[in-house]
């Protein structure tokens, strides 16, 4: 027998509607000896698994410092797997596998200023070292969080993003596109990228953590290095078609580089090199 | 060295020299005996590569389907109705091709060859010669924009029929037909290599590879096999132009053309209408006329 | 050296596989000779080209990796058991050679034991090939042997109507003393070392692969224009992923709707759909999937592993539709590519 590709059975213990199309599920273990025994680091993904509709990849959204007995992921209504997962109801059971992955380098980032960019769903991993972070607010310095969506209604995490923007040892910057404001809106009016030069953090001494849709990754990280961040201290996840999330199946590599394995936290020194195929 | 390929080759560096075409698609020689294998002639000076005998067995429209902008494409008698096929389905225009003909007296089933031993052209009898070959009439339904060679006189024969076809649909008894799509299915791969071959079989996405629904499961058990044989089969329905290739390709070999000439069979039955014969032709399962009798609905 | 007629391996076959599943080349209703599980209902044929190749045994192209049944939202999952110990009789040297290349793979940190267990407990008895068997085939080109013993536990040499049995591990000789009734003593090393050294040297006209270890040109060079060239002939059906000794690529799905199973199925990088996502595809065009098979095999599997995922059998180049040669493809590369260190400038 091979426990190989065998998942965890997980009990959907809450679901929270963010968006129009995106749900928090907060799973928990069924066996309670994976429950205590259960460990990851923020930004590690597992494979999650809707029985009869399929296997689709998520990071674990949640921090590991707060996540004793269960995950949370963040789905967004995509294709088949995901519109399963959307229908889920609290006491329903689906399956887990996981931990797989690298995670964010957090040793490195201690003693340093810390500045979060993500855009859209891509809060969701990003989340998960944010609240790590805060966790152990005296090992960094400055921490900034900045974060866009299309419209209002499309910012997910909203009872956390008011929690951070209490925090005042937290600099919490909101934006959303233009023409996605409300007239009660009091945050910024503009593309993550734009809103980002507008604010220009200061690059000295800080680690960089952004994450969202491919294109907005690319153009904030040309901000970023206009700004003066070093390649180096600029860290990312990737986001590649991944079916077995262990190096087998051949699927997510770009180059030789495993997303499942390699991946999906790299820095962006690491991705000038790879081959130009994402 | 033939007087067709002399007049390909000669044509060939003409079209690229002056720049008619933007790639002349023919045949050269493959890298194993007796095999042939699709040439994409893009400078005047590879002209030379091309060649035609009885061992240039594809069917090269499909390539032509790729290029945007005009094409030359050698076309056998078989191949020019997958021509007619693309511009009765509004996927190419006439202007897009620059067709090709040449005298094609027959293209050979290579693997027989070389299970008999024989690997060389010269050692070609009636017997290796591909099925479908016997039932040409070596008329071009659509006429080539140049003709490589002697022009090949009108067959005049009483009825053209394929040969070395032991396995007809229309003479099985139900059980039989059940034993031999058993058979078929149990030894399908599903590699697709059929339906990339097939020239009919263009859609951007097909059926079997949309998931949401996902209408067959992608496991090769028969009862998956079944379902995308059949599938593929009604979807050719009233549009094979019988040219083979789908049973030339098949690395396990299989009977494909079957359950194809079957529905050929029955649609010039009900609908009196054979696919590939002509551009203003419509193909009857693809067009909804209003004089269309509905007795089928009760 | 001990020896075996034709007859005794066939009665062996059918012996072996009372207790346990074998894995043999047969022929079936279309003529195709294959490896398959004997069943008794098929022809045995020895020593002929099979048109896959044997990964099949320990990588089935379909496999049930577990069960399941949702009753009130709640799931049951029931994990497939599966049969390691099997015989495989009658495999190319070629197919067994994959197997360390397929090793490194499903042992690669994380370990697949419906792979590894298989390997462990399974029994593999080769038959040698008198030479190119197929006209693809180019082992002896290309680090491979026609008498090879990598991975085999018994060598069998055709002599006529009898094959001389050569011993290539523990396991082998604890084969051939389990089932001693089947074979005699007279076999010959003499004419053993004769007809390797007959097969060795009749891949003269054979294909052959001019430098393959490319892997840091073709990574340097990477946008090279030449790619489209290669890959115009290209249909993008799956016979080469299919039938090759090493592709390895798959897909997970699920069947079923409260009741059902989730299936490990072959997949292949050639497919459009292999890495589309719902927010973009990587490889939309044909030449990008082509390069990305070329140089999976002889590229990234190399920067992993150290080794070129291809074990020379052929099949690809017997059986592709459009006539692609992979030793072709890699000499047009190795005469395209600059040398290592410059980059090519890229007019396209």
């Amino acid at each position: 027998m091979s426990k190989l590709f065998e998942p965890y059975l997980m009990n959907v213990e809450e679901v929270i509607t963010e968006t129009v199309d995106t749900k928090t599920l907060k799973l928990g273990f069924a066996d309670p000896e994976v429950a205590e025994k259960f460990t990851f680091r923020a930004g590690q993904f597992g494979e999650y698994s809707v029985y009869g509709k399929g296997e689709a990849t998520f990071c674990i959204a949640s921090s590991p410092t707060r996540s004793k007995g269960f995950i949370e992921c963040s789905v967004k209504k995509f294709g088949r797997v995901t519109t399963e997962l959307h229908e889920l109801n609290v006491g329903d059971q689906m399956g887990f596998r996981g931990p797989y992955g690298n995670w964010f380098p957090l040793e490195d980032m201690f003693g340093h200023n810390l500045l979060f960019v993500a855009g859209g769903i891509g809060l969701a991993p990003v989340r998960s070292i944010i609240w790590n972070c805060l966790d152990m607010r005296d090992k960094f310095k400055k921490v900034t969080i900045l974060y866009g969506a299309r419209s209002v209604d499309d910012l997910v995490y909203k009872r956390e993003l008011e929690e951070w923007g209490k925090m005042n040892d937290v600099e919490l910057i909101l934006t959303v596109d233009p023409g996605g404001e409300t007239p009660e809106w009091k945050g910024h009016v503009g593309f993550v990228p734009t809103t980002l030069e507008k604010v220009a953090p200061a690059a000295e001494d800080c680690k960089v953590v952004t994450c969202g849709p491919p294109i907005m990754i690319k153009f904030t990280v040309l901000s970023l290095t206009k700004l003066g961040f070093a390649d180096k201290d600029i860290i990312t996840t990737l986001e590649m078609k991944m079916k077995c999330g262990l190096g087998k199946c051949g699927r997510c590599n770009i180059g030789h580089i495993y997303v499942c394995k390699d991946g999906p936290v790299f820095t962006y020194e690491q991705i000038k090199q790879f081959p130009q195929e994402f | 060295m033939s007087d067709i390929e002399n007049a390909l080759r000669e044509h060939a560096r003409q079209l690229l020299t002056d720049k008619t075409v933007k790639a002349v698609i023919g045949y050269e020689k493959g890298t194993e005996s007796i095999k042939a294998t699709p040439a994409f002639i893009l400078r005047p000076e590879d002209a030379d590569r091309l060649i035609f005998d009885a061992t240039c067995v594809h069917n090269l429209v499909k390539f032509a389907i790729r290029f945007r902008g005009k094409v030359a494409v050698v076309v056998k008698v078989c191949d020019m109705k997958a021509v007619i096929s693309y511009i009765q389905e509004a996927q190419k225009k006439r202007e897009d091709f620059y067709l090709i003909g040449l005298p094609c007296t027959g293209i050979i089933k290579r693997d027989q060859m070389i299970a008999a031993g024989k690997t060389k052209l010269e050692e070609v009898t009636a017997e290796f010669i591909s099925p479908k070959c016997p039932a040409c009439d070596y008329k071009y339904m659509l006429e080539p924009d140049f003709y490589a060679g002697e022009r090949q006189e009108v067959r005049v024969s009483e009825v053209a029929v394929e040969t070395g076809y032991e396995v007809d649909l229309m003479k099985m008894t139900l059980e039989e037909r059940r034993k031999f799509f058993d058979d078929l299915s149990q030894k399908c791969i599903r590699c697709y290599a059929c339906r990339q071959t097939c020239p009919m079989c263009y859609c951007l996405q097909c059926i079997v590879d949309k998931n949401q629904p996902q209408w067959v499961n992608h496991s090769i058990y028969a009862d998956n096999n079944q379902m995308w044989h059949l599938i593929w089969a009604m979807h050719l329905a009233g549009r094979c132009i019988s040219c083979g290739e789908c049973e030339r390709v098949c690395p396990q070999e299989l009977p494909l053309r079957v359950f194809h000439r079957y529905l050929v069979a029955k649609v010039k039955e009900h609908f009196d209408y054979v696919a590939g014969q002509s551009t203003e032709g419509k193909p009857p399962l693809n067009m909804y006329f209003l004089g269309d009798t509905e007795n089928f609905i009760r | 050296m001990d020896k075996i007629t034709k007859d005794n391996l066939d009665k062996l076959a059918a012996q072996l596989a009372e207790k346990q599943p074998v894995f043999a080349p047969q022929e079936d209703s279309s003529g195709v000779v294959a490896y398959d599980w004997y069943s008794g209902k098929k022809k045995l044929v020895w020593g002929v080209k099979t048109r896959r190749s044997a990964k099949e045994a320990y990588f089935p192209q379909s496999e049930t990796l577990l069960k399941y049944r949702i009753r009130d939202g709640k799931v049951e999952q029931e994990n497939k058991e599966f049969t390691s110990a099997l015989v495989l009789m009658g495999i190319h040297p070629c197919d067994a050679r994959s197997f360390t290349m397929l090793d490194k793979l499903f042992g690669w940190d994380y370990d697949d034991e419906r792979w590894q267990e298989r390997r462990k407990n399974s029994v593999i008895i080769s038959i040698a090939c008198p030479g190119p068997i197929s006209e693809g085939c180019f082992c002896m080109n290309f680090r491979g042997n026609p008498f090879g013993t990598e991975n085999v536990d018994v060598l069998l040499a055709k002599d006529g109507d009898a094959y001389h049995v050569k011993v290539a591990s523990e396991k082998g000789e604890k084969f051939i003393k389990d089932n001693s009734k089947f074979f005699s003593e007279d076999g010959d090393e003499g004419r053993f070392g004769q007809l390797q050294q007959k097969a060795e040297t009749s891949f003269v006209n054979s294909p052959r692969i001019d430098d393959p270890d490319i892997w840091k040109r073709m990574q340097q060079n990477f946008d090279h224009p030449i790619w489209r060239e290669l890959s115009l002939k290209c249909i993008e059906c799956g016979i080469c992923t299919w039938l090759c000794c090493t592709c390895h690529c798959f897909d997970i799905q699920d069947e079923g709707g409260f009741g059902g199973k989730r299936e490990r199925i072959w997949d292949g990088c050639s497919f459009k759909e292999f890495t589309k996502m719902p927010s973009h595809q990587p490889r939309p065009a044909y030449f990008q999937r082509y390069r990305q098979r070329i140089m999976h095999k002889y590229g990234y599997f190399v920067e992993r592993f150290g080794m070129i995922a291809c074990v020379a059998c052929g099949r690809c180049i017997d059986h592709c539709p459009t006539n692609i040669d992979i030793t072709q493809i890699l000499n047009k590369l190795n005469q395209v590519l600059p040398a290592e260190g410059e980059k090519a400038v890229c007019n396209e």
